[in-house]
C-alpha cells in the first residue's frame, strides 16, 4: 500500500515540473521572431494580416498569451510547422514511432552489452581486460558521435557499396515493389505483423547503424557507472559474509553484488535516456531519419517557432517521463527507500495548484490568467516576506545576498573578458600573501611536499592518465602557439576566420602530411587537405583548438563558479531553499541539453559564438550545481561541522572553510571532464552549423563540411577535426579520471 | 577441533609488506570456549579470516598450518574451502547490518546456506510432508521483473495517450489489471521445506515471530535482532565450530549480554567449539574457558581464564589488564606513549 | 558537601514530531522526557544509557545546538560572570550565545569525524580562537595547547590522516580547551579507541581537570569507564533519568531495575556478581498520539516470553523490557540518591 503512495505522490510532483518547462517555453516563443510567420505569404492582404493578430492573440497581454499557450498545450493544439507543411500533432505521431523504435533498440543494446560488461571489467579489476573495457567504455565517451556516425557511413560506402545508409528502408521495395500495411510505423512490428520477412530484414538493415552510433555512447557510460558501483558494492561487509557461506565466487559476484550495484545504475539510466534523446537530433540528421532530431534540426534552421517549441516540450515531457519510471523503479529494487516520509505544506500546494491551474486553464482562459496572476503575486509575496523576516531575524545572513550579488558580477566579468584582469589581480595579490607570511608557508611546505610525491607517484602508476596528461598539454601548447604553427596569412584581419585566409584557395585537395611541395594555399599544398571550399584543415584545426579552449574555459569556470554557490548554500541549509532550487534544476535538467541549447540559439536568433556560450552555460549549471548540493549535505552531517558550530562559527565559516574545501574533489574532476564534455557539445553545435560565422575556425563545422564528401571517398575532411574532438576529449576525461584517483582519500592505503 | 601452527601471513600495501600475522599458534579443542584477546592491528580478526581464506586479494598465507579436526586444510582446494565455510566452521561478523545482504530477505539468506549444506535434509523433509523442496508454488517473480513490466506498461499508455492513439493503450491496460489482481486470484499455497527450516533456525537463536523475521529486510530488524539472525545463519549448515569476531562490538550493552548468553547456550546444546574474537577482556571473563593474548600479530600467553586474571605473566598481558578502568580514580599504569599507527 | 551548582537543567524536555505522508503529526519522539540535573562546579558527571535514550540530545541541547521543547537550563554565576541579560541559556540573545560558547567545549565521539580532513592541525586547533577574535599570539597558544595534550611543535603541520586515533582525540581535546572553557562536554570520547590508549586518553582528562579546575559533563555506555571518571552519575532511559546518585553510592546499592541490569551486563571478571538480564529489545522513545495505538504497554511481548523460557532455570534473574515503560516519581533512597522507583 504505501508504495502505490508512493508512485501516485511521485506522479504528482511531474505536475509542477511539467508547467515549469512549459513556462521555460513560452518564454522562449515569447521572444522569438514573428509568431505569424507559419500562416503568411506575400499575397495575405492587411485585413487578413489583422484577422490573423486577432486570432492568434498576438496583442494580447502576457499572461493572457501563455494561459492561452497552455491551454493549446493541454488540449493538443501544439501549432503549425512550416518546414513540413503539417499540424505540429500530426506530425509528432508520424515521427515520434521513427524516433522510439530507433531509441528503443539503441537503449537495449546499450544496457544488454553494457550492464555485462562492466560487471566483467570490475571482476577482472587492474588487469587488461578490465584497462582495454574501460580504454573502450571512455573512448564512446569522447569519441563525437557525429563523427563516429560518418564514420561509419564512409566505412560502409567504400567497403559495403549495396548497404542503403540513409533512410528507414526502401521506399521502392516498401510502396511499391512489395507493399504491406504500415500500421503503427514501427517497422519492425509492422513486418512482424504482416509474416514477411523480407521486410523485417530490410527494416533491420537500416536500423543497426544509426543504432550502433546512438547506442554507444550511452555504453560507455553505463559500463563506467556499473563497474563503479560494482568495485564499491564488492568491498562491502555482505560479499564477506557471502563467501563464508560456502558460496561460488560467481554465485557471490552475480547474486549478491550485481543486484546491489544495480540500484544506483539504474537511477542513472534515466539520464541515459536523456543522452539518447540528445543524441538522435545528431543521428537522424546524418543518416536522413525521418524522426523527431530530424525534424526539429530542420525546424531550427529555418526558425519554425511551433516546432521548435512542440519539440522541446515534447523532448521534455519524455524525459520527465523516464525519469519518473526510473525513480518508482528504484522504490521497487531497494527496499531500504523510506517509502513513508511526509510531504511538505509546501509540496503539497504547489502539486494542488497546479493541478488547478491544468484544470481551470482547461475551462476558461480569462479565470485561468487571473488565477494564475494571483497565484504568482502570492508566492513573490510570501517569498519576499519570508526572505525580509529570516533577514530581520538573522541579520548576518545578508551574505548570502552579497554573495549571490558577487557571483553574478563575477559570471558577468567572466564572460565579458575582464576575467583574465581578475585572474592576474588575485595572483597577485596572492603573491604578496605569501611574501607577507613566509615563515609560516615555509614550514607548512613539508607535509604538502609528501601529497605532492604520492601524487606524481599515483600519476606514474596509471599509464592512462600520463596519457591524458599528455594529450591535454599537447592540445593547450597548439592553442598557445597556434600563430607560429600555423601562421596567419598577412592580408588576414581575423585568423579565426578561414574565408580570410587565403586568396585563391584550392579546394577538395587531398593531405600531402610531411611531404608537402608547395605552400599553403596552393595546390598540394595542404598538409591535412582541404575542404570543399578550399579551407586549409591544418589550418582550421590549429585555429580551431583556441575556440575550444575559449568556450571551455569561460563556460566551465563560470558553471563551476554558479554551481558551487548555489549548490553548497543549498545543500548546507537544507530545508525550504533546497527544495525551491531542487525544482528549478528539475526543470532545467528536464529539458534535453542539446536540444535546449539549440532551442535558445534558434530563438534569440544570435548564432554568434557568445550565445553559443550562454546557451551552454544555460544547460550545464543545473547538473554541476546538483552534484555540489549532495557534496555539501553529505558533509554538513559530518561531526566536524558540529564542532565548529558548537565553538560559535558562523554559517558563512562553515560553508567557505568547512564545506567547500571537502567539496574540492568533486569540484576539480567535475571541471576537468566537463572541459572535454563542453567542447563535445560546442562541436556538436558546431556540426549542425550553430555557433559564429560559417568560416570560423571551429572544428564541429570542419566536419561538417566533410559530409557530402563521403559519398566521393574524400575522408580527410571530417576525419581530422572529428579526430581533434575526440583527442580533447579523450585527454580531458582520463585527466579527470586520473586526478579523481589521486585525490581520492580511499586510494591511500 | 582446530589447530594452527606458526601461521605466517603477509599484507602487501603502498607502504610496503605488513607482517599481520608472524607465527601464530592455536589449539581449540572440540566443545571449547576459546577467547582471542589483541587491539587493533593484532591480528585478530586476520587470524580468522585465515583459516577459512576470506582474506581480501592483496594478503596472502606465506607460512604454517592450519589442521581441522586431524585434516591439514593449509593448501585446501576451493571447493574443500567451501564445504568448510558454513558447513563446518561459522562466521559471525562485527557489524550485523552491513554484513547482512539489503536486498535480500531473511529467508533468502538463511535458506541459501541451508540449500547449501543441507540439501539431503531439505529433501528429505519435503518429503515426508509432501511439500515443494524450494519454493512454494505462488508466483512471486522478482519485484525488478514485475515492476519493468508495469512501467512499460504505464509509458505505453501515457505515450499513445500523448499523441491521441489512447486505444493501442489498451492492452497495456489489461496487463496492469491482471498484476493487481493476481494476489487476489491466489490460493494458500503450503510452504515449502526450505521456508520450514529457515523458521527453526531463527526459532534456535529464541526470534519471536520466526516467519515474519523471515520475510524482512535486514534494516528493517534491531541490532539484537540482525545479530540473531547472523547466528542462525552461521549456524544453519550444522556447523560444529563457531567464529565470533567481535560480534558484540557493535551492539548496546544490554543487548550485547542477550548475544552472549545466546552464544554460551547454544554451544551448551550443541556442544560446540567456539573462538570468541574481542577487544573487551570483560567479555572473555564472562564467557570464555581459555584465551589467548595476541600482540603484533603473535600470541603472547595464552591462559586459562582464571590464571590469566589472577596471574598474568606477560608484560603486554599485565599492561592490558593495568588499563582496563575500576573504581577509585587511581592513576592507570600504562605508557604515557606508545600506539599503533602514532607519529 | 555540594559546591554550587555550575548548570542546572530544569525539566528539559525535546521532543520531535513524526509526520505521516499527509503532513499531520502522528506521533512524537520523545528525546528528553523532563530531565533535572545539577552539575557541580569542577567535577565529573556521568550520564549513562544505551541507545535511545535521549544522551546525545541532552548533551545537544546543553550546547544550544538543538532548541528544547521546554524547560530551561540555568548557568551559575561563575559561568555567566555578570555578562548577560539573565541566567536562562535559552533567553540569550545570539550573540551572547556566541560569547557564551567560550565557556563549553566539546569533545567527540569519532576522532576521525571530528576533524576537518582538509585542514592542517594548526588551523583546526587555533579555529576557535579566530571565531572570536583571540588572535594574538595564536601561534604560541597553538604550541602551548598541543603539548598540553602531549603533542609536538612539528605536529602543527600535519593533517587529521597522518595520526593515530588517540593522537587525533588529544587534537580534539585540545581545540576543545582553546578558549579556557570552564566546562568540557564529553561524548564518548574513548568508545572508538582500544583499551591502553583509552587509558592514556583518562588519565590526561584527569590530568587537565586537575589542572585547570575544570568540570566535566562525561556521556558514555561504558560503566566501567563512568565508574572510573566520574563523581555523580546519572542513567537515562528512554528519555528520563531513572537513578541518579555519586557513583560509589550507585554501584553498591543500584535501585531501579534498569540499573542493575545496566551493572549486570558490564563485562567484567567479577565472577560472584549479581546475574540480571534485561529482555526484550532497546525501545524507541516514540509514543504514538492516538491513543489506542499506545505502544509503550506494559504488557509482555512474544519475543520477551520467548526470552524468558530460553533462560528458565540458569540461575539468572531476568527484567522485562515493557515492565520499565511504566514510569514512576523521582524518590529519594538517601543522600543524594534518587530513583523511579514504586
Amino acid at each position: 500500500m504505501k508504495l502505490w503512495i508512493y508512485v501516485l505522490r511521485r506522479l504528482a510532483l511531474t505536475i509542477p515540473v511539467l508547467l515549469g518547462v512549459t513556462i521555460i517555453t513560452f518564454c522562449l516563443s515569447y521572444g522569438m521572431g514573428d509568431p505569424l510567420a507559419p500562416y503568411v505569404t506575400e499575397k495575405t492582404t492587411p485585413e487578413q494580416y489583422e484577422i490573423l493578430e486577432e486570432k492568434l492573440g498576438v496583442n494580447d497581454p502576457i499572461q493572457v498569451q501563455y494561459v492561452t499557450y497552455l491551454r493549446n498545450v493541454i488540449t493538443f493544439d501544439w501549432g503549425y510547422s512550416k518546414v513540413i507543411n503539417q499540424d505540429v500533432s500530426e506530425a509528432l505521431r508520424d515521427k515520434f514511432a521513427a524516433t522510439l523504435e530507433l531509441s528503443i533498440l539503441a537503449f537495449i543494446v546499450a544496457v544488454g552489452t553494457a550492464i555485462p560488461l562492466g560487471i566483467f571489467s570490475s571482476i577482472r579489476q587492474n588487469r587488461w581486460e578490465d584497462h582495454s573495457i574501460r580504454l573502450f567504455a571512455l573512448a564512446g565517451s569522447a569519441i563525437p558521435i557525429f563523427w563516429f556516425a560518418l564514420f561509419l557511413q564512409y566505412f560502409f560506402t567504400i567497403n559495403f557499396p549495396d548497404w542503403e545508409i540513409v533512410g528507414r528502408r526502401d521506399i521502392l521495395f516498401w510502396e511499391i515493389t512489395d507493399p504491406i500495411e504500415i500500421k503503427t510505423n514501427f517497422l519492425l512490428i509492422d513486418a512482424i505483423a504482416a509474416g514477411s520477412w523480407p521486410h523485417f530484414l530490410d527494416a533491420l538493415k537500416h536500423l543497426i547503424l544509426p543504432a550502433t552510433v546512438l547506442a554507444y555512447g550511452s555504453m560507455a557510460t553505463i559500463i563506467r557507472l556499473m563497474r563503479g558501483n560494482m568495485l564499491d558494492v564488492l568491498g562491502q561487509d555482505y560479499i564477506r559474509t557471502a563467501k563464508s557461506k560456502g558460496l561460488t565466487e560467481n554465485q557471490v559476484t552475480y547474486k549478491h553484488g550485481a543486484p546491489n550495484a544495480m540500484i544506483p545504475t539504474v537511477t542513472l539510466l534515466g539520464m541515459g535516456f536523456a543522452g539518447l534523446i540528445n543524441g538522435s537530433v545528431l543521428t537522424e540528421t546524418i543518416f536522413t531519419w525521418p524522426g523527431l532530431g530530424a525534424w526539429a534540426i530542420t525546424a531550427m534552421r529555418s526558425l519554425d517557432v511551433s516546432a521548435i517549441l512542440a519539440y522541446t516540450l515534447f523532448s521534455a515531457f519524455l524525459y520527465i517521463i523516464a525519469n519518473l519510471i526510473v525513480d518508482i523503479l528504484y522504490a521497487f529494487l531497494d527496499p531500504r527507500v523510506e517509502l513513508g516520509g511526509h510531504s511538505s505544506i509546501a509540496e503539497m500546494l504547489v502539486v494542488s495548484l497546479s493541478i488547478l491551474m491544468l484544470l481551470v486553464t482547461f475551462l476558461s482562459i480569462n479565470v485561468a490568467v487571473w488565477f494564475g496572476l494571483l497565484i504568482l503575486i502570492s508566492l513573490i509575496f510570501l517569498g519576499s516576506v519570508a526572505i525580509g523576516k529570516r533577514l530581520w531575524e538573522n541579520p548576518d545572513d545578508l551574505w548570502i545576498v552579497f554573495l549571490f550579488s558577487g557571483t553574478l558580477f563575477v559570471v558577468l566579468s567572466i564572460l565579458s573578458g575582464f576575467f583574465m584582469t581578475i585572474i592576474y589581480v588575485s595572483t597577485f595579490v596572492y603573491i604578496l600573501y605569501l611574501g607577507y607570511s613566509w615563515k609560516d608557508v615555509k614550514e607548512g611546505l613539508a607535509p604538502k611536499f609528501d601529497e605532492f610525491k604520492r601524487a606524481v607517484y599515483q600519476i606514474k602508476r596509471n599509464p592512462l592518465t600520463i596519457l591524458g596528461l599528455f594529450l591535454v598539454l599537447s592540445l593547450l601548447s597548439i592553442a598557445i602557439f597556434a600563430p607560429w604553427l600555423a601562421p596567419p596569412s598577412e592580408t588576414q584581419r581575423d585568423p579565426m576566420r578561414m574565408e580570410e585566409h587565403f586568396e585563391f584557395n584550392y579546394n577538395h585537395q587531398p593531405p600531402c602530411y610531411f611531404s608537402c611541395t608547395a605552400e599553403s594555399g596552393e595546390e598540394d599544398g595542404y598538409i591535412l587537405g582541404s575542404t570543399d571550399r578550399g579551407y586549409d584543415i591544418y589550418y582550421g584545426i590549429v585555429w580551431g583548438s583556441r575556440t575550444s579552449l575559449d568556450v571551455a574555459v569561460k563556460v566551465v569556470f563560470t558553471g563551476t563558479f554558479i554551481a558551487v554557490v548555489i549548490g553548497a548554500v543549498s545543500g548546507y541549509y537544507g530545508g525550504r531553499v533546497d527544495d525551491i532550487v531542487m525544482r528549478i534544476t528539475d526543470v532545467f535538467i528536464a529539458i534535453p541539453g542539446l536540444v535546449l541549447a539549440l532551442a535558445i540559439i534558434a530563438v534569440t536568433g544570435d548564432n554568434s559564438i557568445e550565445m553559443l556560450m550562454y546557451s551552454l552555460i544555460i544547460v550545464w549549471w543545473p547538473g554541476f550545481t546538483r552534484v555540489i548540493r549532495a557534496e555539501a549535505l553529505r558533509i554538513r552531517k559530518l561531526p566536524y561541522i558540529e564542532a565548529a558550530k558548537a565553538a560559535g562559527a558562523s554559517d558563512f565559516r562553515i560553508i567557505f572553510k568547512h564545506v567547500l574545501p571537502n567539496c574540492i574533489t568533486s569540484i576539480i574532476v567535475i571541471a576537468t571532464m566537463d572541459m572535454g564534455g563542453i567542447v563535445l557539445s560546442l562541436a556538436a553545435l558546431g556540426f549542425l552549423g550553430f555557433g559564429g560565422g560559417a568560416d570560423l575556425a571551429e572544428w564541429g563545422k570542419l566536419v561538417s563540411f566533410g559530409q557530402d564528401d563521403i559519398l566521393k571517398g574524400e575522408w580527410w575532411s571530417f576525419f581530422f577535426p572529428g579526430l581533434a574532438v575526440a583527442l580533447w576529449a579523450l585527454g580531458f576525461y582520463l585527466l579527470g579520471d586520473g586526478v579523481r584517483d589521486i585525490l581520492d582519500p580511499k586510494q591511500r592505503n | 577441533m582446530l589447530e594452527i601452527k606458526d601461521l605466517k601471513t603477509n599484507f602487501n600495501t603502498y607502504d610496503g609488506v605488513v607482517k599481520a600475522l608472524d607465527g601464530v599458534n592455536l589449539s581449540i579443542k572440540d566443545g571449547e570456549i576459546f577467547g582471542l584477546v589483541g587491539e587493533t592491528g593484532s591480528g585478530k580478526s586476520v587470524t580468522a579470516y585465515s583459516v577459512l581464506k576470506l582474506l581480501p586479494k592483496t594478503a596472502e598465507i606465506v607460512a604454517g598450518k592450519i589442521i581441522l579436526n586431524g585434516e591439514d586444510i593449509t593448501d585446501a582446494t576451493e571447493d574443500r574451502l567451501r564445504q568448510i565455510r558454513g558447513g563446518e566452521i561459522g562466521i559471525i561478523f562485527q557489524d550485523p547490518l552491513s554484513a547482512l545482504n539489503p536486498v535480500m530477505t531473511v529467508n533468502e539468506q538463511v535458506g541459501e546456506i541451508l540449500v547449501l549444506h543441507q540439501d539431503a535434509e531439505i529433501n528429505k523433509l519435503a518429503y515426508e510432508k509432501e511439500i515443494p523442496v524450494y519454493k512454494s508454488e505462488k508466483w512471486k517473480s522478482s519485484p525488478g521483473v514485475e515492476f519493468t513490466i508495469m512501467a512499460i506498461c504505464i509509458s505505453f499508455i501515457s505515450l499513445f495517450t500523448m499523441i491521441g492513439q489512447f486505444t493501442f493503450g489498451l492492452p497495456f491496460l489489461f496487463v496492469i489489471g491482471i498484476m493487481f489482481l493476481r494476489d487476489y486470484l491466489q490460493k494458500e499455497v503450503p510452504e515449502s521445506a526450505l521456508d520450514l527450516m529457515v523458521i527453526e533456525a531463527l526459532s534456535r537463536v529464541k526470534l519471536p515471530n520466526p516467519k515474519q523475521i523471515a520475510s524482512s529486510y535486514p534494516h528493517e530488524l534491531s541490532g539484537g535482532m540482525q545479530q540473531r539472525v547472523m547466528i542462525a545463519m552461521a549456524l544453519a549448515g550444522k556447523a560444529k565450530m563457531l567464529i565470533a569476531d567481535e560480534p558484540t562490538t557493535a551492539l548496546d550493552v544490554t543487548i550485547q549480554a542477550q548475544i552472549l548468553q545466546l552464544i554460551k547456550d547454544i554451544q551448551k546444546e550443541e556442544n560446540m567449539s567456539v573462538l570468541l574474537i574481542t577487544h573487551d577482556l570483560g567479555v572473555v571473563a564472562e564467557t570464555c574457558e581459555k584465551v589467548a593474548v595476541m600482540y603484533k600479530g603473535k600470541i603472547v600467553e595464552e591462559a586459562s581464564v582464571d590464571q590469566i586474571f589472577t596471574n598474568p605473566q606477560h608484560e603486554y598481558t599485565k599492561a592490558l589488564l593495568n588499563a582496563i578502568p575500576k573504581g577509585g580514580k587511581e592513576r592507570l599504569k600504562v605508557p604515557e606513549i606508545g600506539e599503533a599507527g602514532a607519529i | 558537601m555540594s559546591n554550587k551548582a555550575v548548570i542546572s537543567i530544569k525539566d528539559l524536555k525535546k521532543h520531535f514530531p513524526v509526520k505521516n505522508v499527509w503532513g499531520t503529526d502522528i506521533a512524537l519522539v520523545k528525546a528528553l522526557d523532563g530531565v533535572d540535573l545539577k552539575i557541580e562546579s569542577g567535577k565529573t558527571f556521568g550520564i549513562v544509557g544505551e541507545s535511545g535514550c535521549g544522551k546525545t540530545t541532552l548533551m545537544r541541547t546543553l550546547l544550544r545546538l538543538v532548541e528544547p521543547t521546554s524547560g530551561s537550563v540555568v548557568l551559575s554565576e561563575e559561568l555567566t560572570r555578570g555578562q548577560f541579560s539573565c541566567n536562562n541559556l535559552e533567553d540569550l540573545t545570539s550573540d551572547e550565545l556566541r560569547r557564551f560558547r567560550r565557556q563549553i567545549g566539546v569533545v567527540f565521539q569519532d576522532p576521525m569525524g571530528a576533524l576537518n580532513p582538509r585542514m592542517l592541525i594548526k588551523d583546526i586547533v587555533s579555529e576557535p580562537l579566530v571565531i572570536h577574535g583571540k588572535t594574538d599570539n595564536t601561534r604560541e597558544r597553538v604550541i602551548e595547547l598541543l603539548k598540553n595534550v602531549g603533542l609536538g611543535e612539528e605536529h602543527r603541520y600535519r593533517y587529521p590522516h597522518e595520526f593515530s586515533g588517540g593522537q587525533r582525540q588529544r587534537i580534539v581535546i585540545a581545540r576543545a580547551l582553546a578558549l579556557e572553557p570552564k566546562i568540557l562536554v564529553l561524548d564518548e570520547p574513548t568508545s572508538a579507541l582500544d583499551v591502553s590508549v583509552q587509558a592514556q586518553i583518562l588519565n590526561l582528562l584527569n590530568d587537565l581537570q586537575r589542572k585547570y579546575d575544570l568540570t566535566y559533563i562525561f556521556i558514555s555506555h561504558d560503566l566501567s569507564v563512568i565508574e572510573y571518571m566520574c563523581d555523580r552519575l546519572a542513567v537515562m532511559y528512554l528519555g528520563k533519568v531513572v537513578e541518579e546518585a555519586d557513583t560509589e553510592e550507585l554501584f553498591s546499592n543500584p535501585q531501579h531495575p534498569y540499573t542493575k541490569a545496566l551493572l549486570s551486563a558490564t563485562p567484567n571478571f567479577e565472577k560472584d556478581k549479581e546475574k540480571i538480564m534485561i529482555l526484550g529489545d532497546v525501545p524507541s522513545p516514540i509514543t504514538y498520539l492516538d491513543e489506542s495505538e499506545v505502544k509503550l504497554a506494559t504488557e509482555m511481548t512474544d519475543q520477551e516470553r520467548l526470552e524468558i523460557k530460553a533462560i528458565e532455570g540458569k540461575g539468572i534473574d531476568y527484567i522485562v523490557r515493557s515492565s520499565l515503560n511504566e514510569v514512576f516519581p523521582l524518590k529519594k533512597i538517601a543522600n543524594e540518591h534518587y530513583a523511579r522507583v514504586k
